[in-house]
């Protein structure tokens, strides 16, 4: 077909009429083939038109719709239509939106608010400063959880029931709660708890944390540690980070032998550590709740079933924090310096000279030097070494 | 074809039966036409009728005087069309080349020859347009077998002109070429003059 316009040429020619051609005018077969292009595409217009309906098929089909719509509308809501509107998706996401805030809140939120049960600590936005000299402060949370911060404690209530301590000891009395339970963070480590009473202490400066429980489990998880740690009663961890080196130190605070011990009474109704424990805690909440003569009759009944030295001192301590609470604070100074010197061999001891130091140190610095010494003395690696080191050091260069 | 007027529009949205009735009398002829070219013959084509019908007074509400009335009554011939076309594909129905429809409208009671070779182009047209993509296809149709203006096939199609002008372009092409392949028999007048 050398000379000729190709097919597709022609076809397309056929497609839009009014495309003139000089080949075409002078081309025959070209014309041709053109002529039976156009014939065809003229065939399909022609055949493109619908047959041919029985005389009354339109006016039904038409009243068929018009009653199928006018059922439609009056049969209710059209789902598929109301959600065809643009407000319709935002209008259905506010109810969702509510649900959804209603269950999380509740979860997420137990220890939003929170307020001052006793103590005199600095409240800045959720941070709390607990002043060195002054009484520990107690913060009752939203869901009955308690948080006592020592003296000379920093720590900050977050939403999402998370407490960060960044220095000092807070102790707490969590309120059962698994769905979302309360997680004490420190720099060093993370503490998971769902209902119990356990302490979590931090020295600034010596990057140590301390946790000990009283009742219940924990669950301690930290940068030094390799896998989390479950905490049982009356166990305590040292999460540490010494340079690259994690140190982590693990004690079952058992009754500690002394040498002038009394040869212990072997009862037949020993009461498990767990109980006596416990006892000894409520006779602190009464303290620090202000109820002190219900706390004298626990502390009295308590020192009846007193099964150990232990007891007996962690009870003198309790007394002399009574004493403290009730404003005695001379009376307070001489029953913490009892206890140091009857149970110097056991932490109570420690904990009660170090308790002495921190009410001497407003007054009389003469005296808070000298009982850092005995205390560095007499505890060398000691539990307060690092603080009364420093504490010892900050009095001499005050000192003229 | 007159335009209704913004009353007429409310009493139909507001769901007066005699004035739906009549606006889809007006357009019932080109509801029909456009369907058939567009989905061919077919036994739901009654349905999608209906379903034209039913969603012109539903949605006429929605309808904005930036184009003429039957033009957005084509956009939903298109739209529903389109789903019809879709929905075979995934059924894996194929186009009909040979429907019955077709072949009654080339009957020629007096030349027995012309309609069996009318029915011969015919049936080479369809298969030339079934090569051509649903999108290629429908721009096709309503451009060359319903004359249509480029500006109202890209209303209906709700495309841009542009994006229009080069489907038809590219159908064009395309269907000339399975035209051409198809070797188009000639009509018997023009055999006798064939050299």
């Amino acid at each position: 077909m050398t000379g000729h316009l190709a097919p597709a040429r022609l076809a397309r020619l056929a497609l839009e009429p009014g495309g003139g051609n000089r080949h075409l005018s002078q081309c025959t077969q070209c014309q041709q083939q053109l002529a039976t292009f156009r014939a065809a595409i003229d065939t399909m217009k022609r055949a493109s038109q619908p047959p041919e309906e029985a005389p009354f098929a339109p006016a039904k089909a038409i009243a068929a719709a018009v009653s199928a719509v006018a059922e439609a509308e009056g049969s209710g809501l059209d789902v598929r239509a109301w959600f065809q509107r643009p407000t319709a998706w935002v209008l259905a996401a506010i109810p969702v939106a509510v649900l959804a805030v209603a269950v999380w809140w509740p979860r997420a939120m137990p220890a939003d608010g929170f307020r001052l049960i006793s103590g005199a600590p600095l409240i800045s936005a959720r941070s709390i400063d607990v002043a060195p000299n002054g009484p520990a402060a107690i913060i009752a949370l939203s869901d009955g959880t308690r948080i006592q911060g020592d003296p000379g404690t920093r720590f900050e209530i977050l939403t999402g029931a998370r407490v960060t301590l960044a220095k000092g000891r807070v102790q707490l009395w969590v309120t059962k709660r698994p769905s979302s339970p309360l997680r004490v963070e420190t720099a060093e480590a993370s503490v998971r708890v769902v209902g119990t009473i356990f302490s979590v202490s931090r020295v600034d400066g010596r990057h140590v944390t301390q946790v000990e429980v009283s009742e219940g489990l924990v669950e301690v998880t930290g940068r030094s540690l390799p896998e989390s740690r479950r905490l049982g009663v009356g166990e305590s961890l040292d999460v540490a980070v010494a340079g690259d080196e994690p140190v982590v130190s693990t004690s079952a605070p058992a009754p500690e032998p002394e040498a002038n011990q009394e040869p212990v009474r072997k009862e037949p109704t020993r009461v498990p550590t767990r109980k006596r424990k416990l006892d000894i805690e409520r006779v602190r909440s009464r303290v620090r709740a202000g109820q002190f003569a219900e706390a004298r009759t626990l502390l009295n009944a308590e020192r009846a079933n007193a099964q150990s030295q232990s007891d007996t001192a962690e009870l003198d301590i309790v007394e002399a924090e009574m004493l403290l609470a009730t404003g005695r604070r001379d009376e307070a100074l001489a029953a913490y310096l009892t206890v140091s010197e009857r149970h110097r061999s056991l932490r109570q001891g420690e904990a009660a000279l170090f308790a002495a130091v921190q009410l001497s140190l407003p007054n009389d610095r003469a005296r808070a030097t000298e009982l850092l010494k005995r205390s560095l003395e007499r505890y060398p690696t000691g539990r307060f070494h690092q603080e009364a080191t420093d504490l010892l050091a900050a009095l001499k260069n005050r000192s003229p | 074809m007159k335009e209704p007027s913004p009353a007429t529009l409310a009493r139909v949205i507001a769901g007066d039966r005699a004035v739906q009735g009549a606006l889809l009398e007006k357009h019932y002829g080109f509801i029909r036409r456009m369907l058939f070219r567009l989905v061919g013959s077919s036994a739901d084509l009654e349905d999608l009728q209906q379903t034209v019908m039913m969603q012109v007074l539903k949605s006429a509400h929605r309808y904005k005087p930036t184009a003429s009335f039957q033009t957005w009554v084509g956009s939903i011939c298109v739209h529903v069309a389109r789903n019809a076309l879709r929905q075979r594909a995934n059924r894996g129905e194929a186009v009909s080349s040979d429907e019955p429809s077709f072949e009654a409208a080339l009957v020629d009671a007096d030349d027995p020859h012309a309609t069996i070779a009318a029915r011969q182009q015919l049936q080479c047209c369809q298969l030339a347009l079934s090569s051509l993509s649903t999108e290629q296809r429908m721009a096709f149709v309503l451009r060359v077998l319903d004359g249509h203006s480029v500006d109202e096939v890209a209303a209906m199609m709700g495309a841009a002109k542009s994006t229009t002008r080069m489907r038809l372009y590219w159908g064009r092409k395309a269907f000339a070429r399975a035209l051409a392949a198809q070797g188009v028999a000639l009509p018997s007048s023009l055999q006798e003059q064939a050299p």
